[in-house]
């Protein structure tokens, strides 16, 4: 055809030629494919705040599952009380980073206490205070020598050699003596009866009571005694208390970490519990429909309108006493009874949301038009709810699974503080805050620790909650 | 009012009075259920004396005979029968006792936490994204997060055992100070943030847009239009403000030893005194439950243009 010179039109031959290999690659993008978990989490890690509620989570998570293999103290292991059950009361109410008194002694390496006295001649004026503590201190030396070939231990003789100043209250060797006392002769029935005269006597001989085998003799007349205190034995390392132990002498420490690990066990189980009659009665009543959905509904509100802390209260107090007898020797009785009848009120009364939410999801998404072109294809009903139904709800399921942990946290840890959650001396950070509202004065620390870890599970879980709800339901925001 | 929202309100009339039935027979069977019956746990008891205790409390009777009585004695007497503890009490009284204290502390607790959440709600929206605004929105996310139990045992230790400035016990008019500031802090919070975005949303509205373009002062703009507006949702938080109110009393009045209904409601958990245990929980459930409705009434008629299903 031949061209106009001033013609509009287009070249058809020069416009419309098929596009060369290079200009088609040019339009392909290439993006690596992303499913719609990627997407989500890919939104949620862009989220500062709700990244660091989830390495909040994901840190007290371990600490929580690790710290109990590791830790050298037990829940409820009452650190004073030895293995015939004699409790040894100075490991109670201790203050952070403080020992009980075995624990003191082994980090001074007074491990293998051995008490030593002395008899030294008190005629003639020579015999001075110093001459006095000399003498003392070579026949100490020579008892420790004693002592150290029959023991095999070695560092000690020079801590003691190295500390033999009498003045200051730390010295490792302590020397005490009476110059003008003359001590007349006694005798003694038995091991006993000496240890309670030196006691006694110098009234420093606590540890020399216990150490039965106290090499002491009958003081003759004219004799200086003197008492001499040896810290002998290696010193050990303590694993310290780091925040302290409680009224029974249990390490604060690891009751915490137990106290957080019911909590967040409590939650996880209490939403699963939630998310399963919640997920099946709201499926049902939203596929169903009809009666079966009017009916279920019905139930669905009354539960909705009950105070449900005061029912949950009820049924927890009652439960707990039902449940008692029934578990008695099953696996079950492992848990305790009232975490048992906390999971029972949990699912008794806590689906009633979440089902509303999933019937209301279901009801929804079943009018959708991709649902009637599914089924227009000669779609099966199993086909439209993996496929169309199921995927369209996960976002909705998991936002409020997550967003129930934190109310279940909450919801136990009030019934802990009331004395109806976990049975002792299983802790948990209601029962720890409640615990120590009753010595609040002297050990304030006591309440602000399981405080601060409750308020941060639940603060983090929450934020970890509304990022969630933003990254995979972006519908919902605002 | 048209017939539709009259049968809107009739509709939750009774579902709320069907609320209270179910929670006074699930209260009923459920503490009848408790093995070996309240007398359980008394100092040693001889059996007639026991028959005796459990005729005077008619305890004895079928339990269907006794369901019928007690419902009958509550709708027509409001009757809960004696205390089993406390003797010679009747529950009625000891709730009645309880409840001047409870609800003095409720209402108060109630009505600040009304005002200052909704006033530092606007001050927030008004200024949105500067430092006040940043500064409520943190110590707000903070106070709903946690428990009433934690912050209650916090600010006893501070302002109590620490500061002595306020006392720790509940039984005078100052010692209410506390917990009536530790019930109110959830609301507060929880009423701020909620004024604070509806008042955003309100904000963003074309009628203010209007009244701007308008000329309108500010203060008209936010008094006149935007407050009045945006408090359309605090209203329906009004229902389960007071629903927390009365299940935070339980632990509030146990930390400060206020003697109100809360107390008596613990007190008879750990005293097994089942009538009284009854008794509470069916009052503070009603309370409740018609809170709620009032909540869901005023809601509706506020707003007119609220679907209703």
């Amino acid at each position: 055809m031949k061209k106009k010179f001033f013609t509009m039109h287009t070249d058809v031959d020069q416009a419309f030629l098929p596009a060369t290999s290079d200009e088609k690659a040019y339009m392909v993008q290439m993006r690596p494919s992303s499913t719609f978990f990627k997407d989500g989490m890919r939104r949620l890690l862009k989220n500062k705040i709700a990244t660091l509620s989830l390495v909040i989570i994901i840190l007290l998570t371990l600490i929580c599952v690790l710290l109990p293999f590791f830790w050298p103290y037990g829940y409820d292991q009452m650190l004073g009380m030895d293995s015939l059950g004699r409790m040894d009361a100075s490991y109670n109410n201790l203050a952070p980073m403080q020992y009980g008194t075995a624990e003191q002694e082994k980090l001074l390496g007074k491990a293998n206490i051995r008490e030593i006295v002395i008899k030294a001649p008190m005629e003639g004026t020579s015999v001075t205070d110093q001459t006095l503590v000399n003498a003392a201190k070579t026949r100490a030396e020579a008892i420790l020598a004693e002592f150290q070939a029959s023991d095999g231990s070695t560092a000690s003789f020079e801590a003691l050699k190295s500390h033999d100043t009498t003045e200051s209250p730390n010295a490792f060797l302590k020397v005490e003596y009476s110059e003008s006392e003359k001590v007349s002769p006694k005798t003694f029935k038995d091991a006993k009866d000496i240890t309670d005269w030196i006691w006694d006597t110098t009234g420093f001989g606590k540890a020399v009571r216990s150490a039965g085998d106290a090499a002491v003799i009958a003081a003759p007349d004219g004799y200086h005694v003197v008492y001499l205190e040896g810290y002998v034995g290696e010193t050990e390392s303590v694993f310290p208390h780091f925040f302290g132990t409680d009224q029974h002498g249990r390490d604060y420490l690891i009751r915490v970490v137990y106290g957080m690990r019911v909590s967040l066990a409590v939650g996880l189980f209490a939403s699963i519990i939630v998310l399963i009659i919640g997920m099946l009665v709201g499926s049902i009543a939203g596929y169903c429909g009809g009666m079966v959905d009017l009916v279920i509904m019905r139930i669905v509100d009354i539960i909705y309108s009950l105070p449900d802390m005061l029912m949950v209260i009820l049924l927890a107090t009652v439960l707990k006493q039902v449940l008692g007898g029934v578990i008695e020797g099953t696996i079950l009785e492992a848990l305790g009874s009232n975490m048992i009848s906390l999971f029972v009120v949990f699912g008794l009364l806590y689906w009633v949301s979440m089902s509303r939410l999933i019937r209301g999801q279901i009801l929804s998404l079943r009018e959708q038009e991709y649902v009637l072109s599914a089924k227009a294809s000669g779609a099966k009903s199993g086909w439209i709810i993996r496929k169309h139904l199921v995927p369209n709800c996960i976002s909705v399921i998991i936002i409020s699974t997550a967003l129930q942990i934190p109310s279940a946290i909450f919801t136990e840890s009030y019934l802990s503080f009331l004395g109806l959650g976990v049975n002792a001396p299983m802790p948990s950070l209601g029962s720890l805050a409640s615990d120590a509202l009753n010595g609040l004065e002297s050990y304030p620390y006591r309440l602000v620790i399981p405080a601060i870890v409750i308020s941060l599970i639940v603060l983090s879980l929450n934020l970890l909650g509304d990022g969630l709800r933003d990254a995979f339901d972006p519908k919902l925001k605002n | 009012m048209n017939t539709k929202t009259l049968f809107y309100i009739a509709k939750r009339v009774l579902l709320a009075i069907l609320t209270v039935w179910v929670v006074i027979t699930v209260t009923f069977f459920v503490m009848h259920a408790v093995p070996g019956g309240p007398f359980l746990g008394e100092k040693a008891i001889s059996p007639a004396a026991q028959a005796a205790l459990e005729a005077k409390y008619g305890l004895d009777k079928p339990l269907g005979e006794q369901y019928i009585t007690y419902l009958k004695d509550i709708v027509t007497k409001f009757d809960f029968g004696p205390s089993i503890k406390q003797r010679g009490r009747d529950v009625v009284d000891i709730i009645g006792d309880g409840m001047k204290t409870s609800a003095k502390l409720g209402l108060i607790a109630a009505f600040s936490a009304l005002a200052v959440g909704v006033v530092l709600g606007s001050v927030a929206a008004l200024r949105r994204n500067k430092l006040i605004d940043r500064i409520i929105m943190v110590v707000t996310t903070a106070f709903v997060s946690m428990p009433s139990f934690i912050m209650g045992s916090i600010l006893l230790l501070v302002f109590s055992t620490m500061l002595g400035i306020l006392p720790a016990n509940g039984e005078t008019a100052k010692g209410l100070i506390l917990p009536i500031i530790t019930l109110a802090l959830y609301p507060t919070a929880y009423i701020t943030r909620l004024t604070r975005s509806s008042m955003l949303d309100v904000l963003g509205q074309d009628y203010i847009r209007t009244a701007k373009a308008k000329g309108v002062s500010g203060v008209k703009i936010i008094f006149g239009h935007a407050l009045k507006n945006s408090l359309i949702p605090v209203i329906t938080y009004f229902g389960p403000m007071l629903a927390y109110i009365v299940t935070g009393s339980l632990v509030v009045e146990r930390i400060f030893a206020v003697p109100g209904i809360g107390r008596d409601f613990v007190n008879s958990i750990t005293n097994r005194d089942y009538p009284l245990l009854m008794g509470t929980t069916i009052v503070l459930a009603t309370l409740v439950v018609i809170m709620n409705l009032v909540g869901d009434i005023l809601y509706k008629v506020v707003d007119p243009r609220i679907n209703l299903e």
